[in-house]
């Protein structure tokens, strides 16, 4: 008996020694694989995106995650936007992570996996706006936003409004012939020929196509100037924005362009140290505005950026893509442990929260709109909104100061 | 007879035995038996692995069998690829013709397209045969995203369901898997045949000197036309196997740098091998997967913190062009070269094997 209680001792000494300073952690962990790009079209965004991932994933930790005992770490994986690489690598996420999400990239990893998520039961999340093809019911893919062509025709309407004096608007395009363009230009052209012409809104003018990296674009700019165009959509790349702005000058036109934050205004005038050449362009996009400092958006950030290893300067539309894309990942994640618990969450359990309950705009820290999604699509199909930004006087600002909202009228292409 | 360390003369037709040897026998029935049961012991990201190195593979022995072989330079292999994909796709969603006969469909498709550009090759060689084929990528490319949505979905692709064979569905990674093994078994089996035969005979004659193969009564227009339409017919068999695998056929996933890649698979393979080019296929896909795992991990240690991922990940990229062309400059015959030679001195040991 002296022995037995001797080794009680020793073995409840040593247990307090190793357990000193351990609190026995009621915390889940999950792996959240992030399909990435270093190497291949999108290698210059994920600079921004990486960081934003890591503190929006952080500051979730911290905050909700605590409360609802779970813990979710970031795995990245270079997709180089190939569809074999990310076919061949998909298995062993699957296998290493046993994900409850993932976050995605882009068109790479759509083709490469849109057909056996639902089966593989991981629902992504991408940043990106979407796009026409991928208008598709039951997918386990969930966009931020809606298409392009959703956020432009709400800027068009808006800035129909704002010209009366022009009507019907001549709506020109200037754009590549590569697939994403291409759906672009078809739905924005069915939109404008079935609804917006018969009530003398908008007709389109011109649709020139050139290289997605043109060098130079002054005749395709002649025949937009001829056919007299108001507003021009297309110029994706800042290839293209630059060669557009320099057709301009040499016709000594400045015809405004409609494009995504993300493809003229930012990315020309980080590179030409000035917006000047895009005054009275517009950009549009379904997100908060980085041109709005007095936003909750804003407010998020600078949050991220005291705590979360973020830095001032990242206040950018990169940034702007990876941001709602991570927050709604966390909260997507919250809803259903807030369903299920901790400790039970899988991906059936996300995409059931997802469906279940609407996303408000303030717990998608004024970021998003309030988002609901439905079987119906991979993108939020009801109360769309866009924020519209332009460059007025040399600086790029917000055309409206409040949300745009988006015709519920627009139908598949 | 054979001289060491050198490429075996091969007078009599059993002189050109892949397998020889009871042992080896034993060997490869192992070795096949091994693959097989791959999906009962190993996990996801192998047989994944798999899949895509099996379906390149096809591709890659085509191209050997067109470049290789023949002589032929063709940098369109992978628009070859992606008719067979949109072939087979289309026919599996429209008219829901069954497999077996879809997947040969997808590669007489494809070889009829790659024949088209065999006859370029008539009358160019080199350089301008290599344009000629680049054109391949950029026709394929443009007449997908512009005929009829109704044929190949334009720019929206093709969406695929599971398909099946006798009540066999292929919805699983394992599954698919062997689909692509015996594909890929049958279509390596006659590679080897192809080869070894008059044809293959006739294909290396002309690759050697056209002229003087002209000359001794090769058809040489025949020849190099079917060269072509071999080639892509296997890979219009890959580009099946692919949508099937993938379930999603887009323009966008056969791109001219995948044609250079097996291209670069060949090289460092060897060239005029069909093992060569399963060699090479095997070799630098391994090290592309090696270099997918290894990247987010090097990134996460912050080793490299200044640089930054993406430098990481980029320089990862370059390594693999490097090693092509270290591989062009010190070991040209490939990989394939090595192994004989290393063949050769496990056969003499231990006597000295002469090194050439």
């Amino acid at each position: 008996m002296k022995k037995s209680k001797y080794f009680l001792l020793v073995a409840t000494i040593v247990l307090s020694v190793l357990m000193e300073g351990h609190t026995f952690a009621a915390v889940t962990k999950y792996k959240v694989p992030v399909i990435s790009d270093f190497t291949g079209p999108y290698a210059e965004l994920m600079k921004s995106w990486i960081p934003v991932h890591k503190a929006v994933f952080a500051w979730w930790n911290d905050s909700s995650g605590k409360r609802l005992g779970v813990d979710m770490e970031l795995r990245h994986y270079d997709g180089r936007q190939d569809p074999s690489t990310i076919a061949s690598m998909w298995p062993g996420i699957l296998a290493e992570c046993r994900p409850i999400i993932a976050l995605g990239g882009g068109g790479a990893d759509v083709a490469a996996l849109q057909q056996r998520l639902p089966q593989d039961k991981v629902p992504a999340f991408y940043g990106t706006a979407a796009y026409g093809y991928g208008w598709l019911p039951n997918q386990w893919l969930f966009q931020v936003r809606p298409t392009y062509v959703h956020e432009m025709i709400a800027a068009l309407i808006w800035y129909i409004q704002q010209h009366p004096e022009k009507r019907p608007i001549k709506f020109a395009f200037m754009s590549s012939q590569i697939p994403p363009a291409l759906d672009n230009v078809k739905g924005m052209q069915k939109y404008i020929q079935e609804k917006l012409e018969p009530k003398g809104l908008c007709k389109l003018s011109a649709v020139e196509y050139v290289d997605i990296n043109p060098v130079d674009v002054s005749n395709q700019m002649k025949k937009l100037i001829d056919a007299k165009a108001d507003l021009v959509s297309g110029p994706a790349t800042t290839a293209m924005a630059a060669a557009y702005i320099r057709a301009c000058e040499l016709h000594g036109m400045n015809i405004p362009t409609l494009m995504a934050p993300h493809q003229t205004i930012y990315p020309f005038a980080r590179a030409m140290k000035t917006y000047k050449p895009f005054e009275g362009h517009f950009v549009v996009a379904a997100h908060a505005s980085v041109t709005d400092k007095n936003s909750r958006a804003y407010q998020f950030f600078k949050v991220l950026v005291e705590k979360y290893g973020l830095k001032d300067d990242q206040w950018n539309p990169y940034t702007m893509m990876a941001l709602p894309q991570s927050i709604l990942a966390v909260r997507a994640v919250e809803h259903a442990a807030k369903k299920v618990g901790e400790s039970k969450l899988t991906g059936q359990a996300v995409y059931d929260a997802i469906m279940a309950q609407p996303f408000t705009h303030e717990e998608l820290m004024g970021l998003l709109p309030t988002l609901y999604f439905t079987r119906e699509a991979p993108f939020s199909t009801k109360d769309l909104k866009v924020m519209i930004e332009t460059v007025k006087n040399g600086e790029y600002v917000l055309a409206t100061p409040e949300w745009v909202p988006v015709p519920d009228d627009i139908t598949k292409w | 007879m054979t001289i060491p360390a050198r490429i075996p003369l091969q007078t009599e037709y059993k002189d050109q035995a892949i397998i020889r040897t009871q042992k080896q026998w034993y060997l490869f029935v192992g070795f096949v038996i091994f693959l097989f049961a791959l999906p009962f012991f190993s996990g996801g990201r192998i047989i994944g692995m798999m899949n895509i190195i099996g379906i390149t593979a096809i591709a890659v022995v085509g191209l050997q069998i067109n470049v290789g072989y023949a002589g032929q330079v063709n940098l369109g292999q992978s628009a070859f690829v992606g008719v067979g994909a949109y072939t087979a796709g289309a026919l599996t969603l429209h008219f829901n013709v069954p497999i077996w006969i879809t997947i040969p469909m997808a590669g007489a498709s494809a070889a009829v397209f790659g024949a088209i550009f065999g006859l370029a090759a008539l009358r160019i060689k080199g350089f301008y045969l290599a344009l000629s084929t680049i054109a391949a990528q950029f026709i394929f490319w443009f007449t997908m995203l512009k005929l009829p949505k109704s044929w190949f979905g334009q720019h929206e692709g093709l969406r695929l369901e599971p398909v099946s064979l006798l009540g066999f569905r292929f919805d699983t990674d394992s599954r698919v898997y062997y689909l692509i093994f015996i594909t890929a078994v049958l279509m390596i089996y006659g590679a080897f045949s192809l080869a070894r035969s008059r044809t293959g005979r006739a294909l290396i004659a002309i690759r050697d000197n056209d002229k003087v193969a002209d000359i001794i009564g090769i058809d040489v227009f025949y020849y190099k036309s079917l060269a072509f339409f071999i080639g892509a017919f296997y890979a219009g068999i890959a580009g099946a196997l692919w949508g099937y695998y993938i379930r999603f056929v887009h323009a966008d996933q056969f791109t001219l740098w995948l044609s250079v890649w097996y291209l670069g698979m060949l090289i460092v393979g060897g060239m005029g091998s069909i093992l060569g080019a399963i060699i090479g296929t095997v070799g630098m896909r391994l090290l592309q997967e090696l270099m997918t795992y290894l990247g987010p991990r090097i990134v996460e240690m912050q080793v490299f913190s200044k640089l930054g991922g993406e430098i990481i990940f980029a320089s990862m990229n370059m390594l693999l062009g490097a090693i092509i062309i270290i591989f062009v400059i010190f070991e040209p015959r490939g990989l394939v070269h090595r192994l004989n030679i290393i063949k050769e001195s496990y056969r003499l040991w231990p006597f000295p094997c002469e090194r050439r």
